[in-house]
């Protein structure tokens, strides 16, 4: 997993929760990098999952409503470190149809060998938009959540329905994405 | 972190010190936070220099790749130009020997008609000045043709359609013809011309006799040219080496040859002194045409000299044992009966071949008729008892070899003793020519000598 998750993840419990709170989920999480993390490295996906769990059972929230969480601010925070992948993009299903094509290529062009999700666009029309994300890791909660930060971002009034699928190994889910209005 | 802390220089500990001693924990807390806060805008601005050149470098990357992908093609573009260009080459190199080929012989005609014309006025009362005219026209001419026998052989070597005989061959033969032939010119300089062959040599071998002949007559030619004192002597040894060789060497007590020329002696249109006032004269192809025939009987040739001492060619051919060939006479020849004029037949379509075959005949005395194409000549022969004929190859309606053929194939009739006039009496046509049953041959362009050597070992039929 690329290092921004956790550079990321790490400032906004800092900010939304306390350093002292940070420094706490990162001791007890008994992390092998430490818990030293840079943006342009990659680490065990394995440590987010530690973070997480840590940060639910500090704060008593559920995991998955955290990954949602993060994933929103995730999403805002790309918008403000690469500002240039949303230079001429104006909608949100027209960002998520070319995250394959423009996105993860632009992402593999600085990281040849990082492990992308795929996120394929199933259907697409003016109100609808029906996307399978595939990972083999267990991330459709972070999924999600990037995709309301998505919605967030810009501005529309846009459903989420997910339903998980059946994968192999990892994990699979279809999320509908339906404008309302 | 804790490591820094541990290992801060005595320099901060004595700052802390001159400001007082420990700081209140809140405002320790407070500088600790700034500096955590100015680490991590260091380590994203560091994070943020990395992305971009790794992008640089992605771009970079990228661009070399086209570029590599740009002179690949360029190279494979290139390839095939030169590919063109080469095919372009050899077809052109093809043409020109084709050409060359077919302009020495078509230059051959009319030379041959210079020559017989020529031989033909010599043959008349002339006066000492005209003689001497004739004579230089003769010698001219003789050169002339040389030149191009060469050009044309030298072609069809190029082209690749040089084939060699395979039949019986007495090198002491071969010698002997080639001293005789050269003999007269080496005397005119007061050269001695001697032979020297060992007892071993074996008297047939299987090979190309007219060809052996050709390198000697080169080699001993030049060795005559170059030549001014002393003598050139032919000296020839067996040696064995997985088999039987045979070694022949020219030996010359010349002018030499210079060791940095030695290398290009073989190779075409060199001469030794390539120079516009070069004293000897030549095409420089003679030793060229020599190597490739040398090389195409399986052997080798090489040179070896001294300045103003002499130089000696060896060459060196594998020979094969060849039992000694059998005359073939026409069956329905009879015993000779001298005293009796020979009737002769010549057919001959090219008036000025005619007028020359026909006008050598009269000069020897002997009586001929003349049949213009290959048809005519089998009408003739079945009526008029002819003792030889001398059958042009190439002739309009039925050429030499049919006819020859098909005079074969009557019965009834006296056959006559046939003799192939071929202005290319090499390889393929010498064996078509027997094949068809013809009993000898005669090179164009032919000279009195030459005729009257075929007329007389013609058989004569009894009346």
């Amino acid at each position: 997993m690329k290092g921004i998750v956790f550079t990321e993840f790490l400032e906004m419990v800092e900010a939304q929760f306390s350093p002292a709170l940070a420094d706490r989920i990162v001791c007890s999480a008994s992390l092998p990098s430490g818990g030293a993390y840079t943006a342009v490295g990659t680490y065990d996906h394995g440590e987010m999952w530690s973070l997480v769990i840590e940060l639910g059972k500090a704060t008593g929230t559920p995991v998955p409503r955290l990954m949602h969480a993060f994933g929103e601010h995730l999403f805002q925070r790309f918008t403000v470190v690469y500002p240039k992948l949303f230079e001429s993009v104006s909608s949100a299903f027209d960002f998520l149809q070319g995250l394959e094509t423009v996105i993860h290529s632009e992402v593999r062009k600085l990281y040849p060998d990082a492990e992308l999700p795929s996120f394929d666009v199933a259907e697409r029309n003016a109100q609808r938009m029906v996307m399978v994300y595939r990972s083999s890791r267990h991330f459709a909660d972070l999924a999600e959540g990037l995709l309301r930060g998505c919605a967030r971002h810009f501005d529309e009034p846009i459903e989420i329905g997910r339903e998980d699928l059946p994968a192999e190994r990892g994990s699979a889910a279809r999320f509908t994405l339906t404008r309302n209005g | 972190m804790d490591e820094r802390t541990r290992q801060e220089p005595s320099g901060v500990a004595a700052a802390r010190a001159a400001a007082g001693g420990p700081q209140a924990p809140a405002a320790d807390m407070e500088i600790l936070l700034r500096r955590v806060e100015r680490e991590r805008l260091a380590r994203k601005q560091a994070e943020q220099l990395l992305e971009q050149k790794s992008r640089e470098l992605y771009d970079a990357n990228q661009r070399l790749q086209a570029h590599t992908a740009r002179l690949e093609l360029t190279v494979q573009e290139r390839t095939r130009a030169l590919e063109e260009a080469l095919v372009q080459m050899e077809d052109a190199l093809r043409a020109k020997g084709e050409f060359l080929a077919v302009v020495s012989h078509e230059i051959r005609t009319p030379l041959n008609g210079v020559l017989g014309m020529c031989q033909l006025m010599m043959m008349t009362t002339l006066s000492e000045e005209q003689r001497g005219y004739a004579q230089t026209i003769q010698n001219s001419g003789e050169m002339l043709l040389a030149l191009i026998n060469d050009i044309l052989d030298y072609s069809k070597m190029e082209s690749g359609k040089l084939s060699l005989d395979q039949r019986p061959v007495s090198v002491r033969e071969v010698v002997r013809d080639v001293t005789q032939m050269l003999d007269p010119q080496a005397r005119t300089k007061n050269l001695s011309l001697k032979s020297d062959i060992s007892d071993d040599v074996i008297p047939w071998f299987k090979g190309d006799a007219m060809r052996l002949k050709q390198v000697l007559i080169n080699l001993v030619g030049n060795a005559v040219k170059f030549t001014q004192r002393g003598g050139v002597k032919i000296v020839v040894r067996m040696q064995q080496q997985d088999g039987p060789w045979l070694q022949c060497q020219v030996r010359d007590t010349g002018v030499g040859i210079p060791p940095d020329r030695i290398g290009k002696l073989f190779q075409a249109f060199s001469q030794v002194d390539s120079s516009v006032t070069r004293r000897y004269a030549g095409t420089g192809l003679g030793l060229v045409i020599c190597k490739r025939l040398v090389e195409g009987m399986g052997g080798t040739i090489g040179v070896e000299s001294e300045r103003a001492q002499g130089s000696t060619f060896t060459f060196r051919i594998p020979v094969a044992p060849a039992p000694a060939p059998v005359d073939v006479a026409p069956a329905a020849s009879e015993a000779a009966a001298p005293g009796r004029a020979l009737r002769v037949l010549v057919a001959e379509d090219n008036q000025v071949n005619q007028a020359l075959a026909l006008g050598m005949l009269k000069k020897l005395g002997v009586p001929a008729d003349l049949a213009r194409d290959g048809e005519e000549a089998c009408n003739m022969v079945r009526h008029g008892a002819y003792d030889v004929v001398l059958m042009d190859m190439q002739m309009p309606r039925m050429d030499g070899v049919t006819a020859t053929q098909a005079i074969r194939g009557m019965r009834g009739i006296r056959q006559p003793h046939i003799v192939a006039v071929t202005a290319n009496a090499m390889d393929v046509d010498r064996q078509a020519c027997l094949n068809a049953g013809m009993n000898d041959f005669l090179a164009k362009p032919f000279k009195a000598g030459e005729l009257q050597q075929k007329l007389e070992a013609a058989p004569i039929a009894a009346a």
